[in-house]
């Protein structure tokens, strides 16, 4: 099995995608948030963002993509608050899901998985090593996403205020297996419906919070069912990136739980479909 | 008798309500370069898909290397496969795929890949990717992924596809070479069953998911090889006259059909020799039966 890893890592490392994505995720971060203070001065900006907090209660108003990291009373920025900002936004997610369905799709559409897939002693070891290679992108996706996010604010002419050790170890860590569980999701999907297509489509729409309106019409017929208190989101994984910051240690342990519960769920989702199902 | 290496027992697979192979029944030994051979659509893809573990068989069951069921798993490494088109990474080079390949199978060494690619007449192509590459090079460099781990059975789905006359040659000269250097046993497929009876020792014909007929390399160019096909009366007297005339290369094949395999201009002559020792001859002819109108014969609706 850790040939096969072998085998995913070199071709990850290999595709374009890989270093385009890290790239232009890296590049862009520096920028947005170097041009943060430019933009939350921005008066029409002020507004919007006034107008969206307005609207908090409304569920709906998730959907899209709306990053603004708010400062310290000298005008300065928080190390977790910076960073947490944009991922809460599902902004890693929507990127780390565009890679997964590239790699995980790749040797399906191109035929390769013909040359060693039936040579394999056991197919889930073949769904283990995509696991492990998406997981390896996710760290490696977080290391960029951290560094250009800290980058953009020296950039800006701003200090970073680190939190504490502790802090940042346990919101980081948390995310992060968040979003190896939501690539491992995407990961599942793309070997259960091998269509890079419909794959995107999912990803991106659970990255943009399309779904909520689904979530929202089932929490309304779970209410009528006698749950009162129905919010199907709050055991989503998206739901939990949406949700753990600063102030969450609370809910660290249900959301570690969710995280691998879901992790587990596709990963055996996954390497079943993979194990039955005919590779060409 | 050579040890069986694979050997499939009512083999099926159904997609549907069409039965892609229908029980085929096949026997490869060590050593032998199996020629599948059949139409389009016969059941040949199929039956290799299944041997090379990409799908699983409908019902039946197939031997490898001794070992069936679950112990398949256990000799799966043994056996590599190109099946249809070789599947390639685009964006990467001839190296770089072969490389990847050679991760999977824990062989390590850059001098292992270029030997490949000499192998298989690639050993000049640089950096260009595989994307940028002809039907015939990608297909060579099929044939050199299939190799990496220097497998005891090597699947080639149609690997002439696509190929130039002078690709065919040496993709032919190739296989016989690794097939008798290095031991290895080739299940081979094609429609093109001039092609394939230039290196095959063994032949499978399918027709409609069927297994029509398995003959050695021998057979069949026995059945199609330049004879006199003459119908008599009286077989056993017609062998004494042959005999006689120190004819030693036929066959009786039934009660009234010999084959002779020489003395081919002296139709006439033996045809006199046999009617004057009292053999009524109601036919006798040069005849041929060529490789095509064999298979044709075979494989006919």
């Amino acid at each position: 099995m850790l040939n096969i890893i072998r085998m995913e890592l070199y071709r990850m490392v290999r595709m374009k995608s890989f270093w385009v994505i890290l790239i232009i995720v890296g590049i862009m971060n520096v920028i947005s948030v170097s041009l943060n203070d430019a933009m939350m001065s921005n008066p029409e900006m002020q507004k919007a963002i006034e107008s969206t907090k307005a609207k908090e209660d409304d569920p709906l108003s998730n959907i899209g993509m709306s990053v603004s990291i708010e400062r310290d009373e000298n005008g300065d920025y928080g190390f977790l608050e910076t960073i947490t900002s944009a991922v809460r936004e599902m902004l890693c997610a929507l990127f780390i899901g565009i890679f997964t369905v590239i790699f995980v799709t790749a040797d399906f559409n191109t035929g390769y998985i013909k040359n060693y897939g039936g040579a394999v002693k056991h197919r889930w070891h073949m769904v283990f090593a995509k696991g492990t290679a998406v997981l390896v992108y996710t760290i490696m996706f977080f290391a960029v996403f951290i560094l250009s996010s800290s980058l953009g604010v020296y950039v800006g002419g701003h200090k970073l205020i680190m939190d504490p050790a502790g802090k940042i170890t346990e919101v980081l860590g948390v995310q992060c297996l968040l979003h190896i569980a939501f690539a491992w999701i995407i990961m599942s999907l793309c070997l259960i419906v091998r269509n890079n297509l419909i794959s995107m489509i999912v990803s991106c729409c659970l990255s943009f919070h399309v779904f909520q309106a689904l979530y929202i019409l089932a929490d309304k017929g779970l209410k009528k069912l006698g749950w009162e208190n129905a919010e199907i989101s709050n055991y989503t994984v998206s739901g939990r990136i949406m949700k753990y910051g600063l102030e969450s240690s609370k809910i660290l342990g249900s959301t570690l739980l969710i995280a691998a519960i879901f992790a587990v769920v596709s990963y055996i989702l996954g390497s079943l479909w993979v194990t039955k199902k005919d590779l060409v | 008798m050579s040890e069986i290496i694979l050997q499939t027992h009512d083999l099926r697979k159904v997609y549907g309500k069409q039965a892609a192979v229908d029980g085929i029944e096949l026997k490869v030994e060590r050593g032998a370069i199996y020629g599948l051979i059949g139409k389009n659509g016969a059941g040949k893809t199929t039956t290799l898909k299944m041997i090379g573990g990409l799908t699983a068989p409908t019902s039946g069951s197939f031997t490898l290397f001794g070992k069936s069921g679950a112990e398949l798993a256990d000799v799966r490494g043994r056996v590599s496969s190109l099946i249809e088109d070789p599947g390639l990474f685009g964006n990467m080079t001839a190296y770089e795929n072969l490389k990847a390949k050679c991760l999977c199978y824990g062989i390590k060494g850059d001098e292992y890949i270029n030997n490949l690619l000499k192998l298989v007449g690639l050993a000049d192509v640089g950096k260009k990717k595989a994307k940028h590459f002809s039907l015939g090079m990608r297909q060579r460099l099929g044939i050199a992924l299939a190799m990496v781990g220097e497998p005891d059975l090597l699947v080639l789905d149609e690997p002439i596809n696509g190929l130039d006359p002078e690709g065919i040659v040496e993709i032919r000269d190739m296989l016989t070479r690794v097939s008798k250097e290095k031991g290895i046993t080739i299940l081979i497929s094609s429609h093109i069953l001039e092609e394939l009876s230039k290196v095959a020792t063994h032949y499978g014909i399918m027709s409609k998911g069927r297994m029509v007929e398995q003959l050695t390399a021998e057979e069949l160019s026995e059945k199609c090889s330049l004879r006199i096909e003459a119908v008599v009366d009286r077989p056993e007297l017609a062998s004494t006259v042959l005999d006689g005339l120190g004819i030693t290369n036929y066959k009786v094949i039934d009660k009234e059909t010999i084959n002779i395999m020489e003395h081919l201009d002296d139709v006439a002559h033996i045809n006199r020799e046999l009617n004057a020792a009292g053999v009524l001859v109601s036919k006798i002819a040069v005849n041929n039966e060529s490789l095509e109108s064999f298979f044709l014969s075979r494989t006919a609706d």
